[in-house]
């Protein structure tokens, strides 16, 4: 896998150990779409989590899996350690509003800001810079509530989202909210004209320490046939405790 | 007599039975990765003549994982080449280095990567062990530096630290000599470089500084007598301004006894500079274009085409690099060596196909511009008008990488 690939998983995975963490919230019919917006957005946000999983790509050529290891502390800091062979050793830091790759062969860091930060990620509505916590959904996107509808029989605010610039990757979104947890359940992504590109369903929660959280969810590319990209989190520890060192230069080179 | 290769092929046998033999809960311990990089080749070579052959590049890597604040890697690699006698191979010991941690310290021994200042191609604060104007651009990624380091480091917060680092001479193997005492000959303590740099993050803006005292000189073209030694000084500066940039200078001094004219002339001759600019940009819905942009300025050198010397040192070279990927693990890549002053180029496009877990079909192709004794030449010949003939103005691969 190249580099350039690499960026690409590592944003899922961003993603990902970026939406571990939900809370449970009292379910109130009469918000509005801003509302539940802020509370997803808010569940998002987690203390510390420390956790493993594995990425799973597949295409017409078959199965790619990529395993990793990862641990997070608030909306700012994330460190993954990739653990599959051929990417072993390969780390990435998020802090604040940068990203650096470590590449172990090279003993080599590249430092990312600016533009890279905008990049989009793979079958989601959000950016590295979503994950820096510097914009959120609602900076991006109006939001219109059209109503609650069941997915895998919760039930679900459906909002949908349109964008107010061209900065985004996909210019129009729907996407339910569970009324009760506050967590994403089901994402459609549509380009311009309107047609459906990718949809993004979780699969599997867990719960916590009272918390429940998504572990499992899949990201289908409507406009490839046979194609998807499957998320699952084996384990995971939220509250672990982490020291500060780990999110730093010494940590990542190591 | 026992010939070099033959003595390299037994060791490389040796240790292979090694790693069959290790016992299981040892091998828990350590893990083992194969990388093979594998091409067809077509080049013209530079009489004009067509060459087709095969060739290709592998390694064993053993990485050890037991205990968290320890690292231990040992490389073999070999270059490989089908030849008549069957396939030929020349193995080398490409890593082999520990490293360890307490606390806020870290030290590394052995033959390690090593990078010091920002840049892909130029980096004036690691002339000596980096890439440059030479680099073969036909391959996935490029070759990683290394050495033979000794080095302590101490972190003192997030993004800041401090190494010392010691880099002895190199031993010459005589392998006809009778006397086995005669047979490696290890350098003098006046050999060694030594150095130290500081690494921080003041403002958003990582800095890099450091000095290295070099008792030998593989840079610039310089060839140092017993006792010669050169000062070394860089700073590295890289940060974000819309785009993300790097920009080096190093001055390199040489002892005082050695500066040819007066000391600003040698200040003069002795400044290097590298900038360069890049980016990753999203396009569409999962596709992402990337870009690099590098300069490499020597105010001292050559600054007008000259056709008198071999490899006149241009008082600029340019690299650049754009990348298209288009989020399936396919990738179009295009990268450029520039000579503007002999106004010359190795051009190469090529492509990246991540097909399977662990395998990916590689293509390339390399042009290159220039008249016969321009820096990148399609025919190039040597100073004395005779054909360069280890050299190539078109040459294409199509191969594949596989790890496993």
């Amino acid at each position: 896998m190249n580099k350039y690939s690499q960026k690409l998983v590592l944003s899922v995975l961003l993603i990902a150990v970026g939406t571990l963490v939900a809370l449970p919230a009292a379910a109130a019919p009469d918000e509005t779409a801003e509302q539940v917006i802020r509370k997803l957005e808010e569940n998002q946000v987690h203390e510390t989590a420390r956790s493993e999983g594995k990425m799973i790509i597949n295409d017409r050529f078959g199965e790619k899996v990529t395993t990793f290891k990862s641990w997070a502390e608030g909306e700012e800091k994330t460190l993954i350690e990739f653990t599959s062979r051929q990417e072993r050793g390969q780390k990435i830091l998020r802090t604040n509003d940068e990203i650096y790759l470590y590449f172990p062969d090279a003993a080599e860091v590249i430092r990312l800001q600016g533009a890279a930060l905008r990049d989009s990620v793979l079958g989601s509505d959000m950016s590295y810079e979503d994950m820096t916590g510097g914009k959120g959904i609602l900076d991006d996107y109006r939001a219109e509530l059209l109503g609650t509808e069941a997915v895998d029989g919760r039930q679900c605010y459906k909002i949908e989202l349109n964008a107010k610039g061209r900065g985004v990757a996909y210019p129009k979104e729907i996407i339910w909210i569970d009324t009760e947890m506050y967590v994403t359940r089901k994402v459609h992504m549509f380009s311009l004209s309107g047609k459906l590109l990718k949809e993004m369903r979780i699969q599997d929660y867990t719960t916590q320490n009272g918390k429940t959280f998504p572990v499992r969810f899949i990201i289908e590319d409507k406009m490839k046939r046979n194609s998807s990209t499957e998320f699952v989190i084996e384990s995971i520890e939220i509250g672990a405790d982490i020291p500060a060192s780990r999110f730093s230069i010494e940590e990542l080179t190591w | 007599m026992v010939d070099r290769r033959s003595i390299s092929l037994l060791v490389l046998m040796c240790v292979l039975l090694t790693l069959l033999l290790v016992p299981l809960a040892a091998r828990a311990e350590s893990i083992t990765t194969v990388e093979l990089e594998l091409f067809d080749t077509l080049q013209r070579s530079a009489d004009g003549s067509w060459i087709h052959f095969g060739a290709g590049f592998a390694s064993l890597k053993i990485d050890q994982t037991g205990n968290r604040n320890v690292r231990s890697q040992f490389e073999l690699s070999a270059a490989v080449v089908p030849s008549s006698a069957g396939i030929d191979s020349v193995q080398a010991v490409s890593r082999a280095y520990g490293k360890f941690r307490f606390q806020s310290y870290r030290g590394v021994i052995g033959k390690a990567p090593f990078s010091w200042g920002e840049g892909l191609i130029f980096n004036a604060a690691d002339e000596i062990f980096g890439r440059g104007t030479g680099v073969n651009l036909m391959q996935q990624e490029f070759d990683d530096p290394t050495a033979w380091i000794t080095s302590l480091s101490r972190y003192y917060g997030p993004f800041s630290f401090a190494e010392l680092l010691v880099n002895p001479g190199l031993a010459v193997v005589n392998p006809g000599a009778t006397d086995p005492a005669d047979s490696t000959e290890y350098p003098g303590i006046g050999e060694t470089r030594a150095g130290i740099r500081l690494v921080g993050k003041p403002g958003g803006i990582k800095l890099e500084g450091g000095y290295l005292f070099d008792g030998r000189s593989s840079a610039g073209g310089a060839s140092l007598q017993a006792g010669d030694y050169f000062h070394r000084l860089y700073l590295s500066l890289q940060g974000n301004l819309w785009i993300d940039w790097h920009l080096s200078s190093s001055l390199e001094l040489p002892d005082p006894d050695h500066i040819a004219g007066s000391l600003p002339d040698a200040l003069w001759a002795g400044q290097l500079y590298t900038a360069g600019v890049y980016s990753m940009i999203p396009v569409g819905y999962d596709d992402t274009l990337g870009f690099r942009i590098e300069t490499r300025l020597y105010p001292a050198g050559t600054w007008s085409q000259v056709h008198s010397s071999d490899n006149p040192d241009y008082g600029i070279y340019g690299y650049s690099e754009l990348t298209y990927d288009f989020g399936g693990g396919f990738s179009l890549i295009g990268r450029g060596l520039l000579s503007p002053l002999d106004l010359s180029a190795r051009l190469t496009p090529g492509f990246s196909w991540n097909l399977f877990q662990g395998f990916t079909l590689l293509g390339f192709a390399t042009v290159q511009t220039g008249e016969a004794l321009d820096t990148y030449a399609w025919e190039a010949e040597n100073i004395d008008g005779t054909v360069d003939s280890a050299s190539s103005g078109l040459a294409v691969q199509l191969g594949c990488s596989i790890t496993y």
